[in-house]
């Protein structure tokens, strides 16, 4: 009896599924990619906030002549009876919880926010559609990965009700101030735990699903930049994250089972020398997260890597520059990203000689980001653009990314890095890589593909307000950053004005404020684009952007199952403006 | 579905083509590589353990120890886990892995790993540390010194 | 029929079954994880002025070696039982999954009696640098035993409902794999752990 049709489009089921298998515990990947797109959209907007919060204390980290305890300003008195007393007194931030929305923003922009979003969201909902493929190789692993990632984000945040606040002491959680910390770094390591599960179950289907389930004819070297990067980003997630597990293991031993492998022997804590038995090292954690943490940092670049590189096709109507150079310089920042850990630990009082090694491979990788963003600034040249809304967010990753990069060369070199380290020169490095820059493609990248998730188009007016009023505000947050890290302006420090060299930098944390309130109201218009589009946007067909890649070769949104009969491909990825051929662009699965 | 050259590759010709291969070959025949790769981890299990025993100095004794480990995972991993059939993508894979892992201990060993130098200079502030609170027991330093006169 | 369609072996671009492919995804994450881990070890070990190795006599190395032998054992019998499903003897199949069900459990009963001894010894979790790794690395392992016990009862809930055939046996490797993955970590640990 064949219960199960070998139709695509159906998958043998019976009967029509019920709310929650279709909706909630759903296994199908488009499904399951927009679940992970809302999460990451909340994360990303609750870690907003918190940098609002802090911004705020920033600028005005002290009373003023004319303040009166009994009159808070409206906002000031808005968030002294939000917060209380413990953590705002008066309005104006204890530095404890200073140091929580610092760590919490980091962590929850990483690991809740980018990473979700440009991997988990993008990575689930395309990857599939452009091998070919009808879903992923696992997708009730798929659906187990969301779910144990959206538990670790209830378990990450719920860590700011613990008994002393959340975690404290930095994303990067160093010993041994994390491991004598309140109650709120335990939830953090466990909520790092489950987000690291996550992640491994993700990784593992996206490696196997785009090894194994590619269409027929779609070999390797015709695979889209956008899956090249997705798969790299997954190797680079499937082989550094273990280690961080590791590490968030020792610690967490650390702090409940009262090992010392992160504890030095006899270390003095408060007025008396810490109960353990000592011998371990801080250094070790250091280490073991910064293996870890600097391929992170690549998994949050290069799926905006492969997302620019789509829009861009796209968008100019001609073949990407250098195919092959992109490729192999994702491949080859992926390989070199396990050899530079060590430039986040220059000033730890790691051995010197060890130091310059991390200064060489770290200049070495400073080489194929370059030769990605000169096959993308080259991909335009000579090219009849067409500046749809998701090219302006791509437009603008290059110049920003640019500016990101360039200003990652002084840190990475280590005696001008003495100046820099935790200075907010580093906040406004990597800021700028990874807001202007990879945030950028993801916006670029929910504009480029809505029409294939909604079956609608997103409004173009509002569109392009949004990116106005996005793109200039990140400058004006991000640029003054590195002028007050030049200046000697430290980082995590709740009250900068209690150094005296900070005072003449001061007034840069206005503007700062200021652009970043400004960049979160032009965010209204394009969360009410978003949801509103869905309903009463412009209706679409199969391919509104006249695109060469499979995804655009089903319908909007596609069915359970996505292409009618499995694809059969014939061509490269982006054969656009093909001398001799009517049209300007040639999909990859039209027959010859 | 298509490997890199575009051909198709289904797993049920690939599992028929290792089945009717196995048959060929004889089960038996199969069963026996097995015992025989059994009883090789018995016997290097047995030596070192036996090594261990000898009082080699400590350079030498990890040594053997990590080659004999090494045989023993060499063999459960190329005829257990039948790595001496896959292709080149999982055991480049492995081999990978295995890479990136040498390379974390090569690069924090010089960092976190004693040093002769560290070694003698802590040994050194040892010993000062005993002269120290030996001088503390007899009085301190100064009656100490006042005792010596 | 429709029994083994449920887990019937798709088509693949590289020909390895996506289950096989899968696991051993998995298991390269996990080399890193338990990599890690050891990693830790020995640079402490050759780095930390305070961890001290607890002589040979205290650490119990006959039963540790009797431990050794079981697990490769299991091993073996695990190996065997793929060799049986391939040629289509459904007994053995479920004697030698049995048998590596059994060896797991034996391990665990070792090890527990092993910790119960350290204890008393005094080298506990907390006691110095050595125990904290001893128990952390060998209670991940065991941690990692149990689910590949837990393995092995699907597989031999599988067997017995027919999803398992000489033409679709890619969960019985798949799970071997774990298997003999969990007695290699073993084969790393002991050594490092007892014998130096």
């Amino acid at each position: 009896m064949s219960e199960s049709h070998a139709h695509a489009g159906e998958h043998g089921h019976a009967q029509p599924l019920s709310f929650w298998w279709k909706y909630v515990f759903s296994v199908d990947h488009k499904v399951i990619g927009i679940q992970y797109m809302i999460t990451s959209f909340l994360f990303l907007l609750l870690g907003f906030a918190m940098m609002l919060l802090m911004r705020y204390q920033l600028a005005t980290p002290q009373p003023g002549e004319n303040f009166d305890p009994e009159h808070l300003g409206m906002v000031r008195g808005l968030i002294a009876w939000l917060f209380g007393e413990e953590r705002m007194p008066y309005g104006f931030m204890a530095p404890e919880f200073y140091n929580q929305l610092g760590a919490m923003h980091g962590t929850i922009m990483i690991f809740l926010g980018v990473v979700p979003l440009g991997v988990a969201a993008f990575g689930n909902f395309v990857l599939p559609l452009q091998i070919g493929a009808e879903d992923m190789a696992f997708p009730r692993l798929n659906m187990a990965s969301y779910w144990v990632y959206f538990v670790g984000g209830v378990v990450m945040l719920s860590s700011f009700l613990a008994p002393g606040g959340a975690a404290q002491s930095g994303w990067t959680s160093y010993a041994p101030l994390s491991v004598t910390a309140p109650p709120g770094q335990t939830i953090w390591l466990i909520a790092m735990v489950l987000i690291i599960t996550s992640s491994l179950f993700g990784a593992i289907n996206f490696i196997v699903t785009t090894l194994n389930l590619r269409a027929k004819g779609m070999s390797l070297g015709r695979m889209p930049v956008f899956c090249w990067a997705q798969f790299v980003t997954a190797v680079l997630l499937l082989l550094a994250f273990p280690v961080l597990e590791a590490g968030a293991i020792l610690q967490l031993l650390d702090r409940v089972a009262g090992t010392s492998f992160f504890i030095p022997k006899d270390m003095i804590y408060g007025a008396t020398v810490f109960p353990r038995a000592g011998g371990g090292n801080p250094l070790l954690w250091q280490h073991l997260f910064w293996f870890l943490a600097h391929p992170e940092v690549y998994v949050l670049l290069l799926p905006a890597f492969g997302i620019v590189s789509e829009i861009i096709a796209t968008n100019t109507r001609k073949p990407l520059f250098g195919y092959k150079e992109l490729v192999g310089s994702i491949v080859f920042i992926g390989v070199l990203s396990f050899v530079v850990w060590a430039h986040h630990m220059f000033l730890s009082g790691m051995r010197t000689s060890l130091a310059n090694l991390f200064v060489t491979t770290t200049l070495i990788i400073s080489v194929p980001s370059v030769a990605v963003l000169t096959c993308l600034l080259l991909s335009l040249r000579g090219a009849r653009i067409r500046f749809t809304v998701p090219m302006l967010f791509a437009l603008a990753f290059l110049p920003m990314f640019g500016i990101g990069g360039l200003t990652g060369l002084p840190l990475g070199f280590a005696p001008t890095d003495l100046h820099l380290h935790d200075t907010f020169y580093v906040i406004g490095h990597f800021h700028y890589v990874v807001a202007p820059g990879s945030l950028v493609a993801l916006i670029g990248a929910t504009y480029h593909w809505f029409p294939k998730m909604f079956g609608r188009k997103m409004n173009d007016t509002l569109g392009k307000i949004h990116f106005w009023g996005t793109v200039i505000p990140m400058n004006l947050i991000f640029f003054p950053m590195l002028i007050q890290g030049m200046w000697g302006m430290q980082r995590r420090l709740a009250d900068p004005t209690l150094q005296w060299h900070n005072l003449p930098v001061q007034g840069w944390s206005t503007v700062i404020l200021v652009g970043s309130v400004v960049m979160m109201a032009f965010q209204i218009p394009f969360l009410f684009n978003f949801f509103w589009s869905i309903w009463n946007g412009e209706k679409v067909g199969e391919n509104p952007w006249e695109a060469t890649t499979l995804e655009w070769a089903c319908p909007s949104p596609p069915p359970h199952g996505n292409f009618a009969a499995p694809p059969e491909v014939h061509r490269g990825p982006y054969e656009y403006s093909v001398p001799g051929h009517q049209v300007d662009y040639w999909p990859q699965d039209e027959a010859a | 579905m298509s490997d890199k050259q575009g051909k198709v590759v289904s797993v049920a010709e690939h599992q028929a083509a290792h089945a009717a291969h196995d048959a060929a070959h004889d089960t038996a025949h199969e069963i026996r590589i097995y015992l025989t790769i059994f009883g090789a981890l018995i016997l290097l299990t047995l030596a070192t353990v036996g090594v261990a025993y000898m009082a080699l100095p400590h350079a030498a004794s990890i040594v053997i120890a990590l080659l004999i480990a090494f045989a023993k995972v060499f063999l459960i991993a190329s005829f257990f886990m039948h790595l001496m059939h896959e292709g080149r993508l999982i055991n480049w894979s492995l081999a990978v892995c295995v890479f990136a892992l040498l390379i974390f201990v090569l690069f924090v060993m010089p960092d976190l790993g004693v040093h002769p130098a560290e070694q003698a200079a802590r040994l050194s502030i040892e010993e000062a540390e005993k002269v120290f609170h030996e001088a503390i027991a007899n009085g301190g330093p100064v009656a100490g010194a006042e005792a010596h006169h | 029929m429709s029994s083994q369609a449920h887990t019937a072996t798709v088509a693949t671009s590289t020909g390895i079954p996506h289950a096989k492919l899968g696991m051993w995804t998995f298991l390269a994450s996990e080399v890193m994880l338990f990599g890690g881990l050891i990693s830790s070890y020995v640079i402490l070990r050759s780095g930390s002025p305070t961890m001290v190795i607890p002589p040979r006599t205290m650490m119990g190395v006959p039963l540790a070696t009797l431990n050794t032998f079981v697990l490769i054992s299991s091993s073996v019998t695990m190996v065997l039982a793929l060799a049986a499903m391939k040629a289509n003897e459904l007994d053995k199949y479920m004697r030698y999954l049995a048998m590596t069900f059994g060896g797991g459990v034996i391990f665990l009963m070792i090890k527990a009696y092993e910790y119960n001894h350290k204890w008393h010894e005094g080298i506990t979790i907390s006691s110095n640098l050595f125990g904290s790794f001893y128990f952390t690395l060998t209670g991940l392992h065991a941690l990692h035993v149990i689910g590949g016990m837990g393995i092995m009862a699907y597989l031999m809930w599988a067997g017995a409902k027919g999803h398992q055939s000489p033409t679709n046996y890619d969960r019985v490797e798949a799970g071997g794999l774990y298997w003999h993955f969990v007695d290699l970590v073993w084969v790393i640990l002991f050594p490092i752990l007892y014998l130096v």
